[in-house]
């Protein structure tokens, strides 16, 4: 249920369809020197370098007076069977803003930008040998980058400074025969800014966020026979990671008096003059954002799939528009409607308080603007005994206060939307409580990424069988719209039969 | 494009328009372009955004875009010491993905959706248009899973309709899209292709920079890069093509970004330089087919025509192409093989056949060589005339006024390759055929100087008709 689900499905039309892209010259062109009548270009492709999975934010375990920012790209990476690349789009802007005030506008930008290099230009070598260190010329093909730091003026303008500079990103684990010790490669990539600014690493990773897909099957009309197992085993994707001190977040850098934090992501790309009546340069050097991200809930709940696009060239200063879907969710109505699990009653403040403004009392502003953010109060210190259930079973140190690595933000979802801010238990999940490599307990905290040599994963060899037959089976699949309602009851039923499974497991 | 309105933004300071590179104390980000109107958008659509009907529909919709992603099975061989940087992950793998995920899921119309357009581009990349059919089942089985939202079928939809060459029921199904999700930059590809082709230049250039804006990516650079192309902007064509390069995601996309440079280059008449990018374009993803079309086609300019046809024909051995029929219909009438050349010419139209059994119609195409080859001339300027009537495009324009001439109809040819250079393409056959044209009205210095264009543009644009256009010059005195 995270942005993760529908950047899965924009991955496999990625997937399917940048192919496309692939030069298919005209199906007839009559003679040799006749140019093509036809031009048949890319129709789709996708932008996996731009796309944003998970967003992280949590005051460091091991370094509470710091906050540690995640932000990852390129879903659905396959390390295995490798060799394969992948790489940070070097012509985009990858921003992590930092509303410190409430206000849904950045006051403190950190700023990424990429750029390619090659040891040995014409070559498209990955590698020309085994890679031991960052530096080492047998890394043929690098990438580097600047982190610049802005910071909001009373006036509105920016001050700006790079802070880190021609830093280089540790690699995509092509495999291990290249990469015989690819820690000391994360070792390296892991830095110390300047001047107290915290450290930043950049680089592959395995992907920390976790879910069994599986669930959302049943939308599709198909028995759910088994859930439990993690659909992101065995893939990686690029990170960002920074641990600032507080007080380079907070305004006024008072993190004692204002200690509440919106953190959201967003990917600029340069604008194109497609008539190129623009001089010599190919683009008129202004900026189209490509995409957002902030909490996992609110584009799920709140977008519609046919809305998606606009969505990720909005701004969260105007995401009040979506709060009246949010203040009356049919999504709960629906599910009571099928399998009788009451739907708590509008308008739903609670939800607005988790998707837009945060929580009184725990995460939310003063004189706060409504705005789609990841709200961190950075005064909670981390949890000696964290819950991945976060804030729902009383863990205030975790989602939806920011967002820890292990917090299971599906099952939190499911339960959100189902009222347990209001006192109604459900217990709803998909039976996948934590990712396939533990995470770390230092900077950067995210796992190694997975090996390009690495065995593909046998198929599904660990599932966990959920019996339904007892559950009542949705009727009336004849058109879209019952199929939607099917759909989301379908959710809920494979939580529910979950829910079971979880109890027996813990009980 | 609407500047940013200022006081809509907090975020918004002294400037709209910024790079990132400027000096210090610059404003926030790079505000969008595209934000004012953005605002607007967004605020006119506010109610209908708020409505309960909207949003229940929207969070059901939001689960059905959940979904398992298939897993393309894996190429490259593991623990390769030495890696390509760019992945090659193959069509082939993707459809089988598919089909293994819908066959534990039927019903997924999603992946339905990108299975048919997953098979449009397994039929335009293997040659093989029996792919069209399989396309056109999955896609319309996937609208009829999920009319409402299902913007991805129409896209599909769409680019299958352009690739059977039918660009007006494209432009409806791209149209049908937009209607759903008004903000889909595929789409706005697919509108593009399709007014492309229809001759609708001004509304193609306004639809590829709405793509760009909401998607400055691949594909709209390649978009772009072809309308400059056409509009006889090579230089900016180029340009969009490298920063195309730089955009690509994978080793195909890369090798097509890379192979339309040489192309361009080629039209242009630089051989080497083409002949470098051609080499490139295989050398990142070996199984370009345009990548040795195009290595072909220079042997062929620089008179290697052994090699040509040795290239030529090992590419029609693999793939029953009409431009490889074509390619080799040249070059075994100039070495004298006529017979040769005759069977090509009746090997064309089984390939025709086969495109047609699957929905392709590819008339114009035909027009277009039977009067380059002065056979069934009639039937020729039937079919590019009936095709004007349904698309004014300037390669229509092109074919009609070619085979008029070969008809003997100068003066009405004229009027057709008028409209082919309407653009003011740098295209070297046009300028041939109007040189000839307006050399059998008399028009000598007319004549002169577009025969002589055609040769400044590319001295070797044709094995047979680059000498043509010589000898024709040379009749016309000076």
């Amino acid at each position: 249920m995270s942005t993760r689900i529908r950047r899965l499905s924009t991955a496999a039309i990625a997937a399917g369809l940048s192919i496309t892209a692939a030069g298919v010259p005209a199906v007839l062109a009559p003679s040799v020197s006749q140019a093509s009548s036809h031009r048949e270009a890319p129709a789709i492709s996708g932008t996996p370098k731009v796309d944003a999975t998970d967003l992280y934010a949590f005051v460091s375990p091991d370094n509470p007076q710091a906050v540690t920012l995640i932000a990852n790209y390129y879903p659905n990476q396959e390390p295995a069977g490798g060799p394969n690349f992948y790489r940070f789009d070097a012509k985009a802007l990858y921003d992590i803003n930092i509303d410190n005030n409430g206000d849904a506008a950045p006051d403190v930008i950190y700023r990424f930008s990429f750029k390619d290099h090659y040891r040995t230009p014409g070559t498209f070598l990955y590698n020309t040998g085994q890679v031991k260190n960052l530096t080492d010329s047998t890394l043929n093909f690098y990438q580097t980058y600047n982190l610049e730091l802005r910071r909001r003026q009373a006036n509105g303008s920016y001050t700006r400074s790079i802070i880190v500079n021609n830093a280089i990103a540790a690699p995509s684990h092509v495999g291990d025969a290249s990469m015989p010790d690819y820690a000391m490669l994360r070792q390296q990539a892991t830095r110390t800014i300047p001047n107290g600014r915290g450290r930043v690493f950049v680089g592959q990773a395995d992907d920390p966020f976790f879910l069994d897909l599986r669930v959302f099957d049943l939308l599709y009309g198909t028995n759910l026979k088994e859930v439990g197992n993690d659909s992101l085993k065995g893939k990686n994707v690029n990170v960002l990671a920074l641990q600032v001190p507080k007080e380079a977040l907070a305004a006024g850098a008072n993190a004692t008096t204002n200690p509440i934090v919106g953190v959201t992501t967003t990917v600029w790309k340069p604008r194109i003059e497609t008539t190129g009546n623009d001089g010599a340069r190919a683009n008129t050097g202004s900026y189209t954002q490509v995409s957002r991200l902030g909490m996992p809930l609110v584009n799920e709940v709140v977008v519609p799939a046919t809305k998606k696009d606009y969505f990720n060239g909005s701004r969260p200063f105007f995401d009040a528009q979506f709060a009246p879907a949010v203040l009356d969710p049919e999504l709960p109505k629906l599910i009571e409607s099928v399998y009788k699990i009451k739907a708590p009653a509008a308008p739903r403040n609670d939800l607005v308080q988790v998707f837009l403004t945060g929580v009184p009392g725990l995460n939310q502003p003063k004189n706060v603007r409504p705005s789609e953010q990841l709200r961190l109060n950075m005064s909670i210190a981390p949890a000696a005994k964290p819950n991945n259930l976060g804030v729902i079973a009383g863990d205030t140190a975790g989602f939806p206060n920011g967002r820890r690595l292990a917090d299971d933000v599906v099952d939190v979802s499911l339960q959100v939307v189902e009222g347990v801010l209001l006192g109604q238990k459900t217990g709803l999940g998909d039976g996948v409580d934590a990712s396939d490599k533990p995470i770390g307990t230092s900077f950067p905290y995210v796992a190694l990424p997975h090996s390009g040599s690495d065995v593909p994963p046998a198929a599904a060899a660990a599932s966990k069988t959920v019996n339904l037959s007892s559950a009542s089976t949705p009727a009336g699949r004849s058109d879209s719209n019952t199929g939607v309602l099917i759909s989301i009851a379908g959710l809920v039923l494979a939580g529910t039969g979950l829910l079971a499974r979880r109890r027996g497991a813990r009980g | 494009m609407p500047e940013l309105d200022a006081a809509a933004s907090p975020a918004a300071s002294s400037s709209a328009k910024q790079h990132p590179g400027g000096a210090a104390a610059a404003p926030p980000g790079p505000l969008p372009h595209t934000l004012g109107m953005r605002t607007r958008r967004s605020l006119a659509r506010l109610a209908l955004v708020a409505g309960s009907a909207v949003a229940l529909i929207g969070a059901g919709a939001i689960f059905l875009t959940g979904r398992g992603t298939p897993r393309p099975a894996p190429t490259a061989p593991a623990a390769a010491p030495v890696a390509g940087v760019q992945n090659r992950q193959g069509i082939s793998g993707v459809i089988a993905g598919l089909q293994a995920r819908l066959r534990a899921v039927p019903g997924d119309w999603q992946s339905l959706a990108t299975l048919g357009s997953a098979y449009v581009e397994q039929a335009r990349v293997s040659g093989d248009p029996s792919y069209y059919p399989k396309a056109q089942l999955s896609l319309e089985r996937s609208l009829q899973l999920n009319t409402k939202d299902n913007f991805a079928a129409m896209a599909g939809l769409g680019a299958l309709a352009a690739a059977r060459h039918d660009f007006g029921a494209a432009l409806d199904w791209a149209d049908k899209g937009l209607a759903i999700n008004p903000d889909n930059s595929t789409l706005y590809g697919v509108r593009t292709d399709a007014l492309v082709e229809l001759g609708r230049y001004d509304e193609a250039q306004v639809a590829v920079q709405k793509m760009a804006d909401l998607r400055p990516d691949l594909p709209a650079y390649v978009r772009a890069a072809y309308l400059r192309e056409l509009h006889g902007d090579v230089a900016s064509a180029l340009r969009f093509m490298q920063d195309a390069e730089t955009n690509a995601n994978n080793a195909a996309e890369s090798s097509f970004a890379i192979y339309h440079q040489g192309e361009l280059k080629e039209n242009s008449g630089s051989l080497d330089e083409a002949e470098a990018d051609y080499k490139r374009a295989q050398l990142i993803d070996p199984t370009s087919l345009p990548a040795r079309d195009g290595l072909a086609r220079v042997a062929a300019a620089r008179g290697q025509s052994g090699a040509a046809i040795a290239a030529f024909e090992a590419l029609l051995g693999e793939r029953p192409l009409p431009v490889y029929s074509a390619a080799l219909t040249d070059l075994y009438t100039l070495a004298g093989r006529l017979e040769d050349a005759q069977r090509q010419r009746e090997l064309l139209t089984v390939e025709r056949k086969l495109l047609a059994s699957n929905g392709v119609n590819s008339d114009l195409e035909l027009a277009l060589y039977s009067a380059d080859n002065k056979v069934d001339i009639p039937e020729a300027v039937a079919a590019a005339r009936a095709e004007w009537g349904r698309r004014k495009s300037i390669h229509v324009a092109d074919a009609l006024a070619w085979s008029l001439y070969a008809n003997g109809d100068f003066a009405e040819a004229k009027t057709y390759a008028d409209q082919a250079l309407r653009l003011g393409t740098k295209s070297a056959p046009f300028y041939f055929h109007r040189g000839m044209i307006e050399a059998a009205l008399g028009a000598k210095p007319a004549a002169k100087r577009d025969l002589e264009a055609a040769l400044r543009i590319n001295p070797t644009f044709s094995v047979r008709r680059a000498a043509d256009a010589r000898k024709t010059l040379a009749g016309l005195g000076s």
